[in-house]
């Protein structure tokens, strides 16, 4: 292996090793191990999981490994105030770390160029969240970037298995799934159509399995309604709507299903006025709809980090040097967003929140500041992906601190806005 | 009402004393206690000064109408439901509880479930609201999400499952399971957490997220220049 090569492989894989070792969201690394635990030391497989099952089985995998060592009389320590072990929170999160290195992998091999793949792999928020948090957005990306390399080989079924497999982990992969699917329509390809509903019904229904048991009421409540933006319960949201409103919304904003329409339609008119291959289309709407999912769903932090591959693929493929490298700066500014406004800088390593940078964090109206920033780097991500190719430049980075200080200005300092 | 956020309005606020009173005071043993004075005061959020004032206009006390029912499932029109689940049991390890339920009611219906233990709210839901496509819901509450408590606590000296109406009326509501679950977490290490031992943690940590990953993605992009 090229030692260019190797030696970013390694650089990723250590400080991930590393933050994973003593870091972790306490609330998340407490679910993920209380389900895992639940498996091992009782034999109960729990349907109250709070993500998609295949995180799961992953996760079941994966764990089976420490149980042994444990079993062999390993003695684990806690760190601070974490509710896991330490090598406990860091097996639980190899599986996300081996995925990153998967989509480093990918990416090398498709662009040819270590700078993409390097922008993906030493980006600062997908380390943060692999390493440091422990959620599990890789393990998604990784069937979905796959996705992408076999449509630009025209193995459309395969990519569409793949799009599935991400979709399980995370249901963004249904997105360019289900506009592979309506290309198909498009195209009058029925059967290929009806091999990618079976296709997708049949992995879907698979994965489900276990969880009828536990009676179809908490699936619909629990999954079909959770996860469709459905639910009952008004919980956090952080999109730029909420944030101003101060409204709750019961899974999804109304205005999600009104972005699906618009994003739907837009590639159906783009496919039906050019006839290019459909790695474009299909990149560039996916990239839409991640967009508006970041702006009018709930908008968890994490969900930003799908931008990151996305974009470099789509660089790559049209030839845009500066949204790869906008796609860094992005990842770098969305980390320090979600560390000093949604969370503090201590709340991962030490296991409590509390803010060691006055000026930064703990802030009054720090939803907003984050929701505004945010919005402004998906406008600019959003250009550098629609307009003609620019280069990335200087000027963004004092653009996107000048949103960010205003927005500190009028909702922190004079509170414009009380919610 | 501790450290209840003011909204600098005329506004109407409810509150269950007994309830309240334990949030300051958990340990203390409400057998043959009875509230015998009030006070109401005005607190400033650090960091504000300013002039405040506080204009109480109405002060009133209401009695509780209570139903019975020996089911876990009834009709009528309640704005708190409160499922008596037997002696108080230790919540220090109490990790969540997941709550099926059937709930119907005015257009308006939100509410909040609470899992209490004696007077003290041991875990807390999200603010539930109807849904179009089903009466029933599975309600998550959490320790970590306590941050009011009901009107009409349950016993004493029982663990409860209340369901407060927020806004609105409920008519129908059915208890349909209820899972407790408690996760042995480690008492914390002795370590001390002073600002310095957080604040060389947190550098630390930045080193490694930051710092390492930019440098070497600053060699990738202008070093190695032969990448392919």
């Amino acid at each position: 292996m090229n030692t260019k090569v190797l030696a970013t492989l390694l650089v990723g894989l250590i400080v991930r090793l590393e933050i994973a070792s003593f870091a972790g969201h306490p609330v998340d690394m407490g679910l993920f191990t209380y389900s895992v635990r639940l498996y091992y030391e009782t034999g109960r497989f729990d349907t109250l999981f709070p993500s998609l099952p295949l995180v799961y089985y992953v996760q079941l995998l994966f764990y089976s490994l420490y149980t042994m060592i444990r079993d062999a009389g390993f003695a684990d320590l806690v760190f601070l105030y974490h509710p896991d072990y330490m090598i406990e929170g860091l097996v639980l999160r190899i599986p996300s770390i081996l995925a990153d290195l998967g989509i480093f992998y990918l990416l090398l091999k498709f662009t040819g160029k270590l700078r993409y793949a390097a922008f993906y792999l030493l980006n600062p928020f997908t380390i943060y969240l692999t390493g440091a948090w422990g959620m599990y957005d890789s393990l998604m990306m990784l069937p979905l970037v796959a996705g992408f390399v076999l449509v630009s080989r025209n193995q459309t079924r395969f990519a569409s298995v793949s799009f599935v497999i991400s979709g399980l982990f995370k249901l963004f992969g249904f997105i360019p799934f289900g506009l592979l699917m309506i290309e198909n329509l498009f195209q009058k390809r029925f059967k290929e159509f009806a091999i990618q509903l079976g296709i997708g019904s049949g992995l879907t229904l698979l994965t489900f399995a276990p969880y009828f048991q536990s009676g179809l009421q908490d699936f619909y409540v629990g999954f079909v309604l959770r996860f469709l933006g459905g639910s009952g319960a008004l919980s956090r949201s952080y999109n730029i709507v909420a944030a101003f409103s101060g409204l709750r919304f019961t899974g999804s904003s109304p205005l999600v299903w009104l972005a699906g329409v618009v994003v739907l339609s837009a590639f159906v008119i783009n496919r039906k006025r050019g006839s290019e291959p459909i790695l474009k289309p299909l990149l560039l709407w996916s990239i839409a709809a991640a967009v508006s999912l970041d702006i009018f769903s709930q908008s968890q932090p994490q969900w930003l980090s799908w931008l990151i591959p996305l974009s470099i693929l789509y660089a790559f493929v049209t030839n845009r040097e500066g949204l790869a490298n906008f796609s860094y700066f992005f990842g770098l500014t969305s980390t320090f967003l979600s560390i000093t406004l949604l969370q503090t800088s201590t709340y991962l390593v030490t296991g409590v929140p509390s803010a060691l940078f006055g000026a930064l964090e703990g802030l009054p109206g720090a939803l907003i500041v984050n929701a505004i920033t945010v919005l402004g780097m998906l406008v600019m991500l959003s250009g550098y992906v629609f307009l003609k190719p620019t280069k990335f430049k200087v000027e963004v980075i004092a653009l996107t601190s000048l949103i960010y200080l205003q927005a500190y200005f009028w909702f922190t300092i004079m509170r414009i806005i009380v919610i | 009402m501790q450290h209840r956020r003011g909204l600098g309005i005329f506004e109407t606020v409810s509150a269950n004393l007994v309830s309240e009173s334990s949030i300051p005071n958990p340990t203390l043993s409400l057998a043959g206690a009875r509230i015998t004075r009030i006070a109401l005061y005005l607190e400033a959020a650090p960091l504000v000064s300013g002039t405040f004032s506080m204009h109480v206009s109405n002060l009133q006390a209401n009695s509780v109408l209570m139903t019975k029912a020996s089911s876990n499932e009834l009709n009528g029109n309640f704005t708190v439901l409160v499922a008596d689940l037997g002696p108080a049991i230790a919540t220090q390890k109490l990790f969540q509880v997941f709550v099926g339920l059937d709930i119907k009611g005015s257009f308006d219906l939100s509410y909040v479930p609470y899992f209490t233990t004696g007077a003290n709210v041991a875990a807390q839901g999200y603010t539930y609201v109807t849904k179009a496509a089903t009466t029933y819901e599975l309600a998550l509450l959490s320790p970590l999400q306590v941050n009011s408590s009901p009107l009409f606590a349950g016993n004493v000296h029982s663990s409860s499952l209340v369901v407060s109406a927020k806004t609105g009326e409920i008519s129908f509501f059915r208890l349909n399971s209820i899972s407790i679950r408690f996760f042995s977490t480690q008492s914390p290490r002795s370590a001390s957490l002073d600002p310095t031992t957080s604040r060389d943690l947190v550098f630390y940590f930045f080193v490694f997220l930051f710092i390492i990953p930019a440098a070497m993605v600053a060699l990738v992009v202008k070093v190695f220049k032969d990448e392919h």
